[in-house]
């Protein structure tokens, strides 16, 4: 059994008067990829958001419960958040590339951070990063081009290997691939795969096969609340509740 | 590291309340200066008197007010229509590319410093008025021309704003209606960007009605209320500046004063225009 | 009787298409007219020369010192407050009292006429703070009059730069702080520099705020103290006082150049930044 990285228990989100997470309970295990499926408006990005911390940016907001990192209670009000959000890295639905160059885009989180403090460690740290995305191949040779001029999926493993960069312990992606072709899409989904062993990793989808394909476990939401929890296999086999039946075999959503 | 962060956020907010603070600071020293003297003459003594001669003791600024308020009116006359037709060509018939390149050289000659058109007033326009119409020359009527001429980019420029944020399908439905162009623009444009056509009034009203440089050089500064648009006159701005350098004493505490009108005049204005261009 | 609506049409038309082809004559006719008295008047050394005999005769050096000296007082003090001001009304408040009370001011401020700022100046940095008629006093009230310009300007070319770039910067773990200067400002900088150089230019023709302030002695300024007349200021006392037209032409000649340059310039730094984000 692997170790639980993130434990949320009893979460209530609200946006002003509108409830967009309703009494959450979920558990996230290490070196898992938690698909989190789900219609539109059913809580999923609120959710991600939450995990980093980014709904900090949003005015006007309510959150009730508990969501602990290894054991380590990050809704906390007086909480770094800046580092957690070091330690839970984020990609984006729609990529967007800073407006600088490839290697510029991907030392910009850590040399801020001071991490590697020589010029050659840095190097290999982007060097690295953009393997484990799979983009090295396609852009070694223009590493000084702005990031601007890569291809839409190029952008979006830019943006992957720009949060390896960081070298975070969990990775949140939002609907990574809802603007990509078939086929970046399953350079993406490979690479994620590749990268489980290293990482925790939750990916929000409203592509149900996406989800089947890519997660170990997965989780049901729909209309803020969570309606099954499951390893991937058993839940599209066999769901337990009819709106989850109803749900991948695309009956509504 | 957090209370580094909030450390900036008070700093910066330091920063934003400069504008309003540097506002709060000269209406404070404006008043300061000019409300004894008018306490002292009377309000209405002072508001409501023709009569100025400040080394005297005779504080009337009747005379400054009717002429600002005049030589405003006439730059409307002149400058409104003007600018408004240009503004509707250049928004809804001319071909776009014309457009583009006229309205960025419109704006580019509200830079042009006042007392450059101030100084053409003075050597084309004036002698033009003493040869053909009589009188010094030095006039209601040149100052009223050279102001309209003076807020033709600000008007011109907000009001094809105005017009351009009309959405083009209104205009599409019109036209399939069979109304031609400009029945268009008079039912339906104009209407729907009136609020920042006004606006674009106001803003351009204010600019005259405090506009010095310009007004010195060509209105003549007599003393008197003008009884024709060819008579010499002096605005509350020409006043202050006129005088502020050889002021003292209760000389300068007027010139304070005059000031004050001007400004509660100008806030006004400003605030109308706020209020206007607020509720669309 | 009903007028017919095609008739209507083309002589409105034809009305307004004169009303704008007289607008942007008088326009035009301003600037070449000045440009065609003025230009054979300029040379290097009317550039180089000080003022002699009231300005019948010689150069405008002087008058090109103060200027560059107030203008750059005014920048130096206007640019923080007003970009600082920027940063905190998009990037630190929601819309509220606050950022309106704010705005509100910076409308207002940028209302008020130029001779009221110039009795302001002299009230308060000339006779209150005894700096005299001098460049400092001169500059500050400058900075007053270019502050709403720099503010709104900065303001909208920080509101330009796309949401999602604070986005990515907050999930790679930097402050807000770090986002807005490593990333918002930068972005932003070419609308910025386009709201203070359209300030320049004004600075550059302005004449009430500086006549009051910095008042019109003949000589060079060499100190933050010292008086000095700015070009607008000289041009206006030599065309009231009528005392050299050539020289009168010559200066509004260079003031005119220098203001369209400059606003030219702003034109085509914004049309640039604008391209880049939409």
């Amino acid at each position: 059994m692997l170790p639980v990285k993130i434990q949320v228990r009893e979460l209530t989100f609200h946006y002003g008067s509108h409830c967009a997470i309703q009494g959450l309970n979920l558990d996230i295990y290490q070196g898992e990829i938690l698909g989190l499926m789900g219609p539109a408006k059913s809580g999923k990005t609120t959710f991600l958001r939450v995990l980093n911390r980014m709904c900090d940016l949003i005015p006007n907001v309510r959150i009730q419960g508990s969501v602990r990192l290894d054991d380590e209670e990050i809704l906390a009000p007086h909480y770094d958040v800046d580092s957690l959000r070091r330690r839970i890295g984020m990609v984006f639905a729609k990529p967007v590339p800073l407006p600088r160059s490839i290697y510029e885009n991907l030392a910009f989180a850590p040399r801020l951070q001071k991490k590697p403090q020589h010029r050659d460690d840095l190097a290999e740290l982007v060097e690295n990063s953009l393997k484990a995305a799979q983009l090295w191949d396609e852009v070694k040779d223009r590493l000084h081009d702005s990031a601007l001029k890569l291809s839409g999926g190029q952008q979006q493993r830019l943006c992957l290997a720009r949060t390896l960069a960081m070298a975070p312990e969990v990775i949140l992606l939002d609907e990574p691939t809802s603007g990509l072709d078939p086929i970046s899409t399953a350079r993406i989904e490979e690479t994620l795969t590749a990268l489980k062993k290293d990482f925790t990793i939750v990916l929000v989808s409203n592509n149900t096969k996406q989800i089947a394909r890519c997660s170990d476990k997965v989780a049901f939401l729909l209309m803020s609340r969570l309606v099954e929890y499951g390893v991937t296999p058993e839940v599209f086999m066999v769901p337990k509740q009819k709106e989850t039946d109803d749900y991948i075999s695309g009956r509504f959503g | 590291m957090l209370t580094r962060e909030k450390l900036i956020e008070k700093a910066l907010l330091l920063l934003a309340l400069s504008a309003i603070g540097s506002l709060a600071l000269i209406t404070i020293f404006i008043f300061l200066e000019g409300l004894p003297i008018i306490l002292k003459t009377g309000l209405s003594h002072f508001i409501f008197g023709a009569h100025w001669a400040p080394t005297k003791g005779h504080f009337g600024i009747l005379a400054m007010i009717l002429s600002s308020l005049y030589v405003t009116l006439g730059a409307l006359i002149f400058g409104v229509p003007l600018a408004l037709g240009c503004a509707i060509v250049l928004a809804e018939f001319a071909p776009p590319s014309l457009t583009r390149i006229l309205k960025p050289t419109i704006e580019l000659l509200a830079g042009i410093p006042s007392v450059v058109y101030g100084f053409l007033g003075v050597i084309l326009l004036v002698p033009l008025i003493r040869t053909y119409l009589g009188g010094p020359g030095l006039s209601l009527l040149a100052a009223s021309l050279i102001l309209g001429i003076m807020i033709l980019p600000t008007v011109i420029s907000i009001s094809i704003d105005a017009m351009h944020a009309v959405p083009t399908l209104y205009r599409e439905g019109s036209i399939a209606l069979g109304a031609t162009q400009w029945q268009t623009v008079r039912k339906l444009v104009l209407p729907a960007a009136r609020s920042g056509i006004i606006t674009a009034i106001i803003l351009g009203m204010g600019r005259a009605i405090g506009e010095t440089m310009a007004v010195i050089m060509v209105a003549g500064n007599a003393l008197s209320i003008p009884t024709s648009i060819l008579d010499s006159v002096r605005t509350l701005t020409a006043n202050i500046a006129l005088e502020l350098g050889y002021a003292s004493g209760a000389h300068r505490e007027a010139l304070f004063a005059t000031g004050i009108v001007l400004f509660i005049i100008i806030m006004i204005l400003n605030t109308a225009a706020t209020l206007i261009a607020g509720r669309r | 009787m009903r007028v017919d609506p095609l008739l209507t049409e083309r002589l409105v038309k034809s009305l307004l298409w004169c009303l704008t082809g007289l607008t942007i004559f008088v326009l035009i006719f301003i600037i070449t007219f000045i440009a065609i008295k003025g230009l054979p008047q300029l040379s290097l050394s009317f550039l180089w020369h000080d003022i002699e005999d009231m300005g019948r005769a010689g150069g405008i050096f002087p008058t090109l010192v103060s200027t560059l000296y107030l203008t750059l007082i005014a920048l130096v003090v206007a640019s923080p407050l007003g970009v600082g001001s920027a940063i905190y009304l998009t990037e630190y408040t929601l819309e509220g009292w606050v950022t309106r009370l704010i705005r509100f001011g910076a409308e207002c401020l940028a209302g008020v006429p130029s001779i009221i700022l110039g009795l302001f100046g002299f009230v308060l940095f000339v006779i209150k703070l005894n700096f005299g008629w001098s460049m400092l006093s001169g500059g500050l009230s400058l900075a007053i009059m270019i502050l709403p310009t720099i503010i709104r300007t900065s303001e909208e070319a920080l509101k330009a730069v796309p949401k999602e770039y604070q986005d990515v910067c907050f999930s790679l773990g930097l402050s807000k702080w770090q986002t807005i200067t490593r990333v918002v400002l930068p972005c932003a900088l070419p609308g910025i520099m386009t709201g203070i150089v359209l300030s320049i230019g004004r600075s550059i023709g302005e004449t009430a705020v500086v006549l009051f302030t910095a008042g019109a002695s003949l000589r060079t300024p060499t100190s933050l103290f010292d008086s000095g007349r700015s070009m607008a200021v000289h041009f206006y006392i030599l065309a009231r006082e009528g005392l050299s037209m050539p020289n009168a032409y010559g200066t509004a000649a260079i003031l005119i150049i220098s203001i369209l340059l400059i606003n030219i310039t702003a034109y085509t730094l914004m049309q640039r930044f604008l391209r880049k984000y939409q």
